[in-house]
């Protein structure tokens, strides 16, 4: 995919609000099975239970390097999203890079439904501070919670 | 002579086909390099389903945390007797470069301190140049043992070099 293909995703992604464009378009975010979704206006993403996202199978539990890859994809899908592209440079936006990531895994993640929510905390004109919260089945008990980095433009 | 427990979790981890090996593990393709006491080596082979950035090709940061998150907790595993995993606890991630598309990522990771109730450990991705790391990473890890997969507990500690 040549970058102004992915610029068409883009665009048709922010005109038609659907974010699922995008993580189609991520290999990475297919591979983990991850869907985005609206809910109460909110974009957050849904990751399903997949065979191949278990880390320990005897609990079992999801890697948490799987979990730390679906809340960095969330969080790209999620400032392509909503990233103010007047304030880029170049004016156009790149799938953002992640300069580093910092995950507190507080619980283990169950092998059931997971789900993440982002808040961009900052964007400047080159990099974007991005909170991502992980739950199972309570969100105001998060499994896992991360704070990151990205590199935009 | 009957394999010490460091052969074992060893044999474990380095014979037989890993691809076959449940869930994350298997299905990204780790390859186990070395397992010494405290310090591990793995390596991801590249893959298209990896990639986070159609446009340029690159591997996503979480395939990247997975494969160091797993090279750690190694290090981890055998840092202490008996040989187990443990949960990890937290972890950071710095990506100081990007990874070179169609090229194998190393992971090599040690345990630097091992305390009652946490063990800390560094490691770092590279491609070609060990030197050039392009993700140097800390994963701590509270020592909890919990068994993956009929991984060998390492019950016996006779016979151990170090």
């Amino acid at each position: 995919m040549t970058s102004d293909e992915f610029l068409d995703i883009y665009h048709r992604a922010r005109d038609e609000g659907n974010a699922q464009l995008i993580i189609d378009a991520l290999p990475y975010a297919t591979f983990l099975g991850m869907r985005a979704l609206e809910q109460d206006g909110e974009l957050i993403f849904h990751l399903p239970p997949l065979e191949s996202n278990i880390g320990n199978p005897t609990l079992p539990a999801l890697h948490g390097g799987a979990v730390g890859g679906f809340m960095e994809m969330a969080a790209v899908t999620f400032l392509l999203m909503s990233i103010d592209h007047d304030k880029l440079p170049g004016g156009e936006p790149r799938v953002p890079k992640l300069v580093d990531i910092s995950v507190d895994y507080i619980r283990a993640c169950r092998y059931v439904d997971t789900w993440a929510a982002c808040e961009v905390v900052r964007q400047g004109r080159k990099l974007a501070n991005v909170a991502v919260k992980v739950w199972q089945q309570d969100r105001n008990t998060p499994t896992t919670t991360a704070r990151s980095h990205y590199l935009l433009g | 002579m009957e394999k010490t427990p460091l052969e074992q979790f060893r044999a474990f981890f380095m014979e037989g086909d890993q691809r076959q090996r449940p869930g994350h593990f298997g299905r990204l393709g780790f390859r186990c390099q070395f397992i010494e006491i405290g310090r591990a080596g793995l390596d991801l082979p590249f893959s298209p389903e990896l990639v986070g950035d159609p446009a340029t090709g690159a591997v996503a940061g979480g395939p990247m945390t997975a494969l160091l998150d797993s090279c750690c907790a190694l290090a981890a595993a055998t840092a202490r007797e008996p040989i187990s995993f443990c949960p990890t606890l937290d972890l950071r991630m710095d990506h100081m470069g990007l990874a070179e598309p169609g090229k194998t990522l190393h992971a090599e990771a040690e345990a630097y301190r091992v305390t009652q109730s946490v063990i800390f450990t560094r490691g770092i991705i590279f491609q070609e140049d060990r030197s050039r790391p392009i993700v140097h990473g800390l994963v701590n890890f509270t020592p909890i043992a919990f068994k993956i997969g009929g991984a060998p507990q390492g019950r016996d500690q006779e016979g151990e070099g170090e």
